[in-house]
């Protein structure tokens, strides 16, 4: 098989379209031909995105004990699905945040996008703007999920300020005793200009508030933070991100660029858009 | 039935290590997994599952197949870690891939020898359908969850959005093929014979339609995502 020939087949071998027979000409080809394999490699990135914008499932328990049941060794414990479930007193709403309840909350909030572009959908682009929102919705879901080693206690949906419509981030708070651990990841930020930094700061239930660090991006367009804070987590109120000056002469009041509440009532994670 | 999958190498696992997994990228799990490493895997398998279990769920109707497909997607991933190579895509985009062959190939062998049901279309941009009928991946099987009508109807609309959004970034004809490809588990030469397209029409629509994609995520500043 040459090269035009894979390059050809290449859209239906990422889609799992091809034969049997057909798959193995094209990776016997790959084998060998380290050009095809990175434009085959790009292609099934981007084919991943179709898995990537289907919900979520919750694996059953006994699936996970049967796999590492098939494997030679004592199998690893199966990590605490709420690890501060049974204790009074964290935050009192994570049940609402729970992942579930958060896909169903960023599927809401997509529909009511989806339902607020409908009059511009009739014009085209608009649409797809409104399609690559969500399409930095699910990166940056995906890229925060990847840095979490087990579901958060919390989760939040930091909403964009009016000025960055494509932008998003989410949360995860996980709590540990006095302290907590926060992960933070946006999409669809553009690189602020030189000389000012993306700073994440919680609001705290005492009108106080900490900064926790700043983003910084990742291999993949995206931003992110990972860190821990000394504030229990039923202490922060919100979880924002401001634009900042770095140098102290040119600093004046820093825009607020995306915000979400982590105290509010109901079953939507999502916070309200800052102001700039 | 159970069958023992021999690690390629012993290694026992190390309390110590589990921090570390924690937040450990996931090249560096695979590593670790080749190295029979358990620990790395159940990280991975914690991460990915519920995804996996997504795409087996769209694919598939029963819950049985749902869950092998979840099961032999990971056994693969352990006995294949060490092949794995980079270059030809992201870790999560591998995994994802071989759930959705897999599904794939239950589906194909479910329907050997009958037609495809005719379950959904794929549908424009302002909701007309397109007219070509293809297994609907969003509705709900007998192994979703649940039983209220209420709910799996939401659900099936929220999935059905998504799914949607990411078509709505395509042509009507590269959407078409997609669909029917992706979510409908025909090749290529199904999908020719079947509508009376052309085959080389076939695959030139499909391969612009993730080319589609790949450009997009380029565009928003990824440059495409990372390789691990």
């Amino acid at each position: 098989m040459t090269c035009s020939q894979v390059r050809e087949m290449a859209g239906a071998y990422v889609l799992n379209a091809l034969t049997r027979h057909d798959r193995q000409r094209v990776d016997h080809h790959l084998d060998r031909c380290a050009r095809c394999r990175k434009e085959v490699g790009e292609l099934a990135d981007a084919a991943a995105l179709l898995s990537f914008s289907l919900s979520p499932a919750e694996p059953p328990a006994a699936v996970r004990a049967r796999l590492f049941g098939c494997l030679a060794g004592p199998a690893p414990a199966a990590p605490s699905a709420h690890p501060q479930a049974a204790r009074p007193g964290r935050i009192s709403r994570r049940e609402l945040f729970r992942p579930g309840v958060l896909r169903v909350a960023v599927v809401a909030a997509a529909l009511f996008a989806l339902g607020l572009a409908g009059g511009a959908w009739l014009h085209g682009r608009s649409f797809e703007a409104g399609t690559r929102a969500q399409l930095a919705l699910a990166r940056a879901e995906s890229e925060l999920w990847r840095g979490l080693a087990r579901r958060p206690s919390a989760m939040v949906r930091l909403e964009p300020a009016p000025s960055l419509r494509h932008a998003v981030a989410l949360a995860a708070v996980e709590g540990l005793g006095d302290a907590c651990s926060i992960r933070l990841v946006g999409a669809g930020l553009p690189a602020p200009h030189a000389g000012a930094r993306y700073r994440v700061q919680l609001e705290l239930t005492d009108d106080s508030s900490w900064e926790v660090g700043e983003l910084t991006p990742t291999q993949t367009g995206l931003w992110a933070l990972t860190a821990r804070v000394p504030v229990p987590p039923h202490r922060i109120r919100v979880v924002r991100v401001d634009l900042e000056e770095r140098a102290p002469s040119a600093r004046g009041k820093p825009a607020v660029l995306l915000r979400g509440s982590l105290q509010r009532a109901g079953p939507q994670a999502s916070g309200e858009p800052g102001r700039p | 039935m159970k069958t023992r999958v021999e690690a390629p190498k012993a290694v026992p696992p190390q309390e110590a290590r589990e921090d570390r997994a924690l937040s450990s990228p996931d090249g560096a799990l695979l590593g670790r997994i080749a190295a029979g490493d358990q620990q790395a895997f159940a990280v991975l398998y914690d991460r990915y599952a519920p995804a996996v279990l997504g795409v087996a769920r769209r694919l598939l109707r029963e819950r049985e197949q749902q869950e092998e497909v979840l099961q032999e997607t990971f056994l693969t991933v352990w006995r294949k870690a060490a092949t794995y190579d980079g270059r030809r895509g992201r870790l999560s985009s591998w995994l994802l891939a071989i759930a959705h062959h897999k599904a794939i190939d239950l589906l194909r062998r479910e329907r050997h020898g009958r037609p495809v049901p005719l379950q959904g279309e794929p549908r424009q941009a302002d909701g007309r359908a397109t007219g070509d009928g293809a297994r609907d991946p969003d509705r709900a099987g007998p192994g979703d969850q649940g039983s209220d009508p209420t709910a799996q109807a939401a659900q099936g609309l929220e999935a059905r959005s998504q799914i949607e959004q990411a078509l709505a970034l395509l042509t009507l004809e590269q959407r078409q093929v997609v669909w029917l490809a992706y979510f409908a588990g025909l090749t290529h030469r199904e999908i020719a014979a079947r509508y009376g397209i052309p085959l080389g029409t076939v695959k030139s629509r499909l391969r612009s339609a993730v080319e589609r994609l790949r450009d997009v995520l380029q565009a928003e500043g990824a440059g495409g995502w990372d390789r691990v």
